[in-house]
């Protein structure tokens, strides 16, 4: 097929031409293949009263920044371990959590009461390599 | 290990993914029926090149006996230092050196240190060194040989085997483990114990016998591509056990336990790693349940931390109130003990299997003794998919320990403000390593029982075919190894 280009220019000029384009066409798949860091947002709700549910799990990739907002019907502190975050979370105020997931690896996150029975993790967060 | 110690003990391993839990059962099963089939050609070569276990000596600066004495006393002020860091340090257990020094620097760390260098427990051995140096230095008793009980041939090395349990019952469920003033005074009292225990058997007598740590490491020592031992026939020196000794050379000199007046004649050599497994010249039945009690405690870690096992503990948690408070601890000790005897029950079975897919050229009670170490390569295998992040992340503590073992905050190398890099080994990493172990760890494990079958065996064809219990044994145990990996860790 004769391209409009080629029409009016010299083999070697379309050389140049295809070898830019593709140039092009690998940087912009180098870009999409290694999908830039996101932002991602949890949120977690802590009932005192109530069954213990099942631990969440909080699936993020490598790099990403992570959010996790606390809310709690008591006061309560939180432990995110590994990357060894606490907070104190109050009632009727959301507490937010904020890092950059850099380490792979799933890290229990733990909420600190008075009473030093056996508590299920809060969550997981698992941190996947991209 | 789970969280008692708040944060003590975690791991943070992502579960493996089916795709690389596929690939890795896949590799070891098809390498199984590779090696089975050069097997079948190999006969006497296989068995020559077993024999000629290459023994390039090692003599240089690090085997002389004054390393040794210094290594001596450096494993003693270890153990000091823990004892009173435990008792008069912070008990906070990320801030005091004890359940770090002892989870990880010691077990773990010794039990790498056995798997892949050598016995070198055999030699730092603080208890030892202690007993020995005390031996010399105290006046000696009237008499001129002090009485020791000779140890009775019938109890073998059961009591080493219960303290094992014990221990592990210790690690996997105490919920002093990760409190350090409890495990300062559990160090006392084993102290205690093994002092006790060597004044009054022996001191060589009670490592070989009865003392866990020792048999343990030196199981997984065989592995090892170093052989660190006495050399035979020198042990007559050896004063407290010169009677034994006659009679018994061999089992003397291998533990390298007797080493009064013969620091200069140990010798280490160098060996190809597991070859000290086809050794079975000294098997006994109870060193035989000693193996496989420590393969299954092992494994039996791995399976605590599986969302299988928490919903059969929540299940009895709730079926059995009448247990009262303690009723998480009484079910990991039923489990435990269930994991131990299960295990022995399907070894023995396989034993027999083998003894009868022989035609009975073997009995089982032959047949479980020659075999049981070759299972040690996938028990290693594991205890490194399952504990190299921990050693690694973890293990970061004790930079900061180093500077500020009793919490107290101070900072003697400059390091207590150092903070433990969780990313030092990715994800990826660690699955491609526990993959590649657990598959060479099987590798190995296939190889050793053949070569093992074709020593005893005349007709390759008979040995193949007498392994086919053992080939499936193998098979079963990698890929539990396998599964647990691949398992979500839930606390």
């Amino acid at each position: 097929m004769i391209s409009p280009a080629g029409a009016f220019t010299g083999p070697g000029t379309r050389l140049k031409y295809a070898g830019r384009t593709l140039l092009i066409a690998a940087l912009l798949a180098v870009a999409i293949a290694t999908a830039h860091a996101e932002d991602r947002v949890f949120a977690l709700e802590i009932h005192s009263e109530g069954p213990t549910a099942k631990p969440q799990v909080l699936a993020v990739r490598q790099n990403d920044q992570v959010v996790v907002r606390v809310s709690s019907d008591k006061p309560v502190q939180v432990h995110l371990h590994g990357y060894d975050i606490e907070s104190n979370v109050v009632p009727n105020v959301v507490t937010s959590l904020r890092f950059t997931a850099t380490a792979t690896g799933r890290f229990p996150i733990e909420i600190h009461s008075k009473e030093p029975s056996k508590q299920r993790p809060l969550a997981y967060l698992e941190v996947r390599p991209r | 290990m789970r969280a008692y110690g708040h944060g003590f003990g975690l791991r943070y391993d992502l579960p493996l993914p089916l795709a690389l839990w596929i690939i890795g059962a896949a590799c070891a099963i098809l390498l199984s029926f590779l090696i089975v089939a050069i097997a079948v050609r190999a006969n006497a070569s296989v068995e020559a090149t077993a024999q000629r276990n290459l023994r390039w000596q090692i003599d240089n600066a690090v085997t002389s006996p004054n390393i040794r004495v210094i290594a001596q006393f450096v494993a003693v002020a270890a153990l000091i230092l823990i004892v009173v860091a435990g008792i008069i340090g912070d008990q906070t257990p990320t801030r005091n050196l004890a359940p770090t020094a002892i989870w990880i620097a010691w077990w773990v760390g010794f039990s790498y240190l056995s798997a892949f260098v050598g016995n070198v427990w055999s030699l730092v051995n603080p208890w030892a060194a202690i007993f020995d140096w005390c031996e010399r230095i105290l006046p000696k008793p009237r008499a001129p040989r002090r009485a020791t009980i000779n140890w009775p041939k019938s109890l073998g090395v059961w009591p080493a085997i219960a303290l094992f349990i014990v221990f592990a019952w210790l690690e996997l469920i105490w919920e002093g483990r990760s409190i350090p003033s409890q495990l300062a005074w559990l160090v006392i009292g084993f102290s205690v114990l093994t002092w006790t225990g060597m004044f009054v058997f022996g001191h060589s007598a009670w490592l070989t016998h009865a003392d866990p740590f020792a048999l343990a490491f030196g199981v997984l020592s065989k592995f090892g591509p170093i052989d660190i031992r006495i050399e035979h026939g020198i042990c007559g020196t050896c004063t407290e056990d010169k009677e034994k000794v006659k009679s018994d050379p061999g089992e003397a000199s291998d533990r390298g336990h007797c080493y009064r007046g013969a620091d200069s004649r140990w010798r280490w050599r160098l060996r190809p790693p597991g070859v000290g497994l086809l050794d079975t010249e000294n098997m006994s039945q109870s060193i035989t349940a000693f193996v496989v009690v420590m393969l299954s405690t092992v494994t039996f870690d791995g399976f605590m931390a599986t969302p299988v096992w928490q919903r059969i503990e929540s299940a009895l948690y709730v079926a059995l109130p009448m247990l009262g408070d303690s009723r998480l601890a009484i079910i990991g000790t039923l489990g435990l003990l269930v994991f131990c005897v299960t295990f022995i029950a399907v070894y023995h079975l396989v034993a027999t299997l083998i003894a009868h897919a022989s035609g009975n050229r073997m009995t089982s009670d032959a047949a479980s003794r020659a075999f049981v170490l070759t299972l040690v390569p996938i028990a290693i295998a594991y205890l490194v998919a399952h504990y190299l992040s921990y050693f690694l992340i973890q293990g970061q503590l004790l930079i900061r320990l180093a500077s500020d073992p009793f919490g107290f905050g101070w900072n003697v190398l400059g390091t207590a403000h150092f903070r433990p890099d969780i990313g030092i080994v990715g994800a990826r990493f660690v699955w491609y390593t526990s993959l590649v172990a657990i598959v060479l760890g099987h590798v190995a494990a296939v190889s050793l029982a053949h070569v093992v079958a074709l020593r005893r065996f005349d007709d390759p064809r008979l040995a193949i075919r007498s392994q086919i219990p053992m080939l499936v044994l193998m098979i079963a145990y990698t890929m539990m190894s396998l599964w647990i990996i691949a398992q979500p860790i839930v606390e």
